[in-house]
């Protein structure tokens, strides 16, 4: 066997291994926890409102599941786009099951 | 010697990628970084979606909202008797809640309404605030805040209360009696929960309206049915079930509109670069090496089983790079940079701690678009080469 076979095998086994440790490693502190679980649970029914604040810039990104069609236009029928957040979040689909669609 | 694995080409192999060394770092370079980016953008809406998943099934079944002239109003609270004597609906509801836009620092908070700390409220409360005295609570003019609204109301100098300017311009004080524990940040970062009466007097909504009303329903079946009623009832009214939350949950990202659409293009674009590069034709000298080895008794398959080592050598260990970089600069360094183009631009933003989940269905489509594709654009050129004849080749 040459050094370069075994440079190969040196470096094939370390990288399983930080893939296997750091998936190991990320598992075990970033999964949620039960009692996680438990308060997103307790706050979900006692507030009813799911939609994550990542994005608080307009109410039909905000809570989008809740929104309806007409807060769309609110900045201007044409302007559908107007933050740069509703490139990323689609605005919630059942919005547009009522007989008169907006495009998308 | 076993004719199916020669350990003798594998070492060729590993010769052959260091011989071209500047060429093949460049190439296992731009891999990894492209199976980097995708998956890491892919890994953040991923854990994004399981995030709202956990949660969606605590959600009461029906949320009941009034629509005029296309545009959400508030519903007058007279229809919860009738909602309620509507057999199957256990429980009817009525919320409080809406934006409250704070000037100074140009932020929105979730401002949600409940029934002034009723016990079964106070029970649940308890567990997710981090301070334990919910008995002041009970106080009409105290508030439950989320870790971001207390970022930013701190920055403003607010540390035991905040001054609401309610509809007509008067202050309204309102004390700071918690706030909800770091493992809501995501839900909760911009909510403030406070008594349904103060939301009344902050929004400047009559008493006798409210902004949605939630129904449970015991028995699942009937949800249609109940929805049938109710739009006979009120044809005004717009029922949002939680399955079509759960669905909506399920279309967040819209493909169509854009950005993910432009990361992937530009991926692919890079991606095909390499690929038309060396599919375009091998080099003369990696020609004149074909010929060599052929003049030296290789036969076509032991060729192709080199190049076919030597590609997937390359690309196998930029996947496995990629892969190991995304997880850490998603799940460690909770994807600086990127995280930007989740977050929006407001001024609250939320701690972009998301929960590991990984999706190996999309590891391995990933893993089928980057590997084979790179093995193929590596083997076709080297096939067409080494079917020509030594002395043609090398001359």
């Amino acid at each position: 066997m040459t050094q370069i076979s075994r440079i190969f095998i040196f470096i094939s086994f370390m990288s399983l291994l930080v893939l296997t440790c750091e998936y190991f490693y990320v598992r075990t502190t970033r999964t949620l926890t039960q009692s996680a679980l438990e308060k997103k649970a307790l706050f979900t029914s006692s507030v009813g409102l799911t939609d994550l604040s990542l994005v608080t810039e307009a109410r039909y990104a905000r809570h989008r599941s809740l929104s309806d069609v007409f807060s769309f236009f609110a900045e201007g029928p044409e302007l559908l786009e107007y933050f740069p957040s509703t490139f990323v979040y689609h605005h919630a689909p059942l919005l547009n099951t009522a007989p008169t669609q907006i495009a998308p | 010697m076993n004719r199916m694995f020669n350990f003798s080409l594998i070492e060729y192999a590993l010769l052959s990628i260091t011989k071209r060394g500047s060429k093949n770092i460049f190439i296992f370079f731009i891999l990894t970084l492209l199976i980097f980016l995708l998956s890491s953008v892919l890994m953040i809406s991923d854990a994004i979606k399981y995030e709202l998943q956990t949660t969606v099934s605590h959600l009461p079944e029906i949320t009941l909202q009034r629509l005029q002239a296309g545009k959400q109003v508030n519903i007058p609270v007279q229809r919860l008797d009738e909602l309620l004597s509507i057999e199957g609906v256990q429980t009817a509801i009525p919320r409080v809640w809406g934006y409250y836009y704070f000037k100074a620092a140009g932020v929105n908070f979730s401002l949600v309404g409940i029934d002034a700390y009723e016990d079964q409220y106070k029970t649940s409360l308890q567990n997710i605030v981090d301070e334990h005295n919910m008995s002041a609570l009970e106080k009409n003019n105290a508030m439950l805040i989320g870790s971001g609204v207390q970022k930013v109301l701190q920055e403003n100098y607010y540390q035991d209360f905040f001054n609401f300017v309610t509809f007509d311009g008067k202050w309204q004080k309102v004390f700071i009696q918690g706030t909800f524990h770091s493992d809501l940040s995501l839900e909760a970062n911009d909510i403030i929960l406070i008594s349904k009466t103060l939301a009344h007097s902050i929004f400047g909504m009559p008493e006798t309206e409210v902004t949605d009303i939630v129904l449970k329903i015991a028995n699942l079946r009937e949800i249609s049915t109940i929805i049938t009623k109710i739009n006979n009832l009120y044809p005004d009214m717009r029922a949002i079930t939680k399955d079509d939350i759960r669905v909506s949950y399920q279309n967040i990202f819209d493909y169509k509109s854009g950005f993910f659409l432009t990361l992937f293009m530009v991926s692919a674009f890079t991606f095909f670069i390499i690929i038309y590069d060396k599919a375009s034709g091998l080099s003369s000298e990696e020609k004149k090496e074909v010929g060599v080895l052929k003049a030296l008794g290789w036969s076509i398959d032991d060729i192709l089983k080199e190049r076919f080592y030597e590609s997937f050598i390359l690309s196998l260990f930029a996947f496995i790079l990629g892969i190991t970089f995304s997880i850490g600069y998603v799940f460690i360094l909770d994807a600086p940079l990127l995280r930007d183009i989740f977050i929006g631009y407001s001024q609250l933003k939320p701690s972009f701690h998301l929960p590991f989940y990984l999706n190996f269905g999309m590891v391995a489509i990933l893993f089928f678009l980057s590997v084979p594709v790179y093995v193929a654009a590596v083997i076709i050129p080297s096939w067409r080469a080494s079917t020509l004849d030594a002395d043609e080749v090398m001359r």
